[in-house]
């Protein structure tokens, strides 16, 4: 298959941003360990918000349920300082929801920085009937939903966090490429 | 000049204090104006004398209200007849034109419900008028801090003591207040714009204290509530006509290459959209717009002739 349209991120390693008045650390289970190494790099205030089970790298951090992060985010950007650089760690299907959700609150992309951590997995999304499939390590996968071969395309949704999954033999049922492991 | 032109009448002239005048305008033909958003200005023709002088001003009116506009001037002391001309020969029923309203200094908000700082000096409130003349309970939060130097000669304080109540603040010198804008970032909150028109000290005060407290780039806008015009006379050559031309003191530079006749595009007349953007091919200028980057000023390698001069008894040559 040819590739007609790429959106896939592509990161660098964060690292403090000098002059913040404040660094918000907001990390997953995958990403605690880079969450952690970050805090210990930091001149100034922080606050740490772990999506995950308590760490014992970040002693200090603020536990929240997935489905607590976007309220906590608005109570926080209205109490932290405007100079705030905020980092995020973790899969790709937790990093961007949560980038676009400071974004939605005001937050400029300049002060955004995130970094993917973890296994090579992917969230993806059955473009044919919206069925979500979690951690998806291959360039194929067969939809939960309706059962369709899907190509894990390059295809990414910030806003979803998630690769967008196309049925790959739409044309011929017997035409099927090889699944392969995500590489990147 | 790349803008529509409207023939507009005066309405009416009001005083908003000794030296300071609002004047509203109305179409001549049909009942509407042109839309625009808060922060827009016009030009306006002003037929002093021999030639026609354009100067741009913020509109002040509510863009819900289309079928006016509105504009407040200040009596400038050192202009080049502007001011004064409106302040002493203006009167309702002059018709005049203007070109189609421009915008920028795009105020908003950045998401929903992001709080807003506006930080005027002096006549500098005139493009938040129109914002705080259209605001609505559910406009989310916003506040203004005012500067200016005595409370008797400055617009709108009655009028945005009425729109803003508490979040109206203001600042007289020669009270002995004094705006300090490292505390006043200081104490904002993540996503808060902040929007900022005033001289030039006050933008660059509030733009190194952004900076210096983490605040990112795209959170200040500002805007120069009078661009530079006039200074020392100097000659510019033009490149492929074989011409020169004689700056004045009193007129910029765009404004001698019009008199010749020279066409050069232009919009903001401030320094700001970069439309009249001229190679320079020799001379040394003296930049003064917020256009061009730091590379391109030192590398003398293009002038905007809107604000831009000639460095001390020099010359330019431009791509013209
Ligand atoms: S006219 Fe806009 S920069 Fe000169």
């Amino acid at each position: 298959m040819s590739r007609i349209f790429y959106s896939k991120p592509s990161y660098s390693p964060v690292s403090p941003q000098p002059h913040s008045r404040h660094h918000l650390i907001i990390a997953d289970a995958s990403g605690a360990a880079r969450a952690a190494k970050l805090q210990a790099a930091c001149a100034g205030p922080n606050t740490v918000l772990l999506i995950a089970p308590a760490d014992a790298r970040l002693p200090e951090a603020e536990l929240r349920e997935p489905r607590e992060l976007a309220d906590r985010l608005s109570a926080l950007i209205a109490q932290l300082p405007a100079g705030t650089s905020c980092y995020l760690f973790g899969r790709e299907s937790f990093i961007w929801p949560a980038a676009i959700r400071l974004q939605d609150l005001g937050t400029a992309r300049s002060q955004i920085h995130v970094e993917r951590c973890g296994p090579m997995v992917r969230d993806v999304l059955c473009i044919h009937c919206k069925t979500r499939m979690h951690d998806v390590t291959d360039t194929l996968v067969c939809c939960d939903g309706c059962d369709l071969l899907l190509w894990n395309y390059d295809h990414f949704s910030r806003r979803h966090g998630a690769y967008m999954g196309f049925q790959v033999n739409a044309e011929q049922a017997d035409d099927t490429p090889v699944a392969e492991a995500l590489s990147s | 000049m790349t803008q529509t032109r409207h023939r507009v009448r005066v309405s009416a002239v009001a005083r908003l204090g000794p030296s300071i005048r609002e004047i509203h305008l109305e179409p001549l033909e049909g009942d509407h104006l042109p839309a625009f958003s808060p922060g827009s200005h016009v030009v306006m023709e002003l037929p002093l004398g021999e030639h026609v002088l354009r100067n741009a001003y913020s509109l002040t009116s509510s863009p819900f209200e289309r079928s006016r506009y509105a504009i407040a001037v200040r009596r400038q002391p050192d202009s080049r007849g502007g001011s004064r001309w409106i302040h002493d020969e203006l009167v309702p029923g002059r018709q005049l034109r203007i070109e189609a309203p421009n915008n920028y200094f795009p105020i908003r908000a950045p998401a929903d419900g992001a709080p807003l700082l506006l930080i005027a000096g002096g006549i500098g409130i005139t493009p938040f008028m129109s914002l705080l003349r259209a605001r609505r309970p559910d406009s989310g939060p916003m506040s203004l801090h005012y500067a200016f130097r005595d409370r008797v000669d400055t617009a709108y304080l009655a009028e945005l003591k009425r729109l803003l109540g508490s979040d109206l603040h203001t600042y007289e010198s020669t009270a002995g207040e004094r705006l300090d804008p490292a505390s006043l970032l200081a104490a904002q909150h993540l996503g808060t714009q902040v929007a900022v028109c005033g001289p030039a000290a006050m933008i660059e005060a509030v733009r190194a204290k952004a900076a210096a407290l983490g605040w990112p780039e795209q959170r200040v806008l500002y805007e120069r509530f009078s661009a530079p015009a006039g200074g020392t006379p100097f000659r510019v050559r033009l490149q492929r006509s074989g011409r020169s031309i004689a700056v004045s003191s009193e007129e910029t530079l765009l404004e001698a290459l019009e008199r010749a006749q020279v066409p050069v595009r232009s919009l903001c007349r401030a320094g700001v959209c970069g439309e009249c953007r001229t190679d320079l091919l020799g001379g040394e200028a003296e930049h003064q717009d917020l256009f061009l980057s730091d590379q391109e000023k030192t590398a003398q390698c293009a002038v905007m002739p809107c604000v831009s001069r000639a460095c001390a008894g020099g010359e330019l040559l431009l791509d013209l």
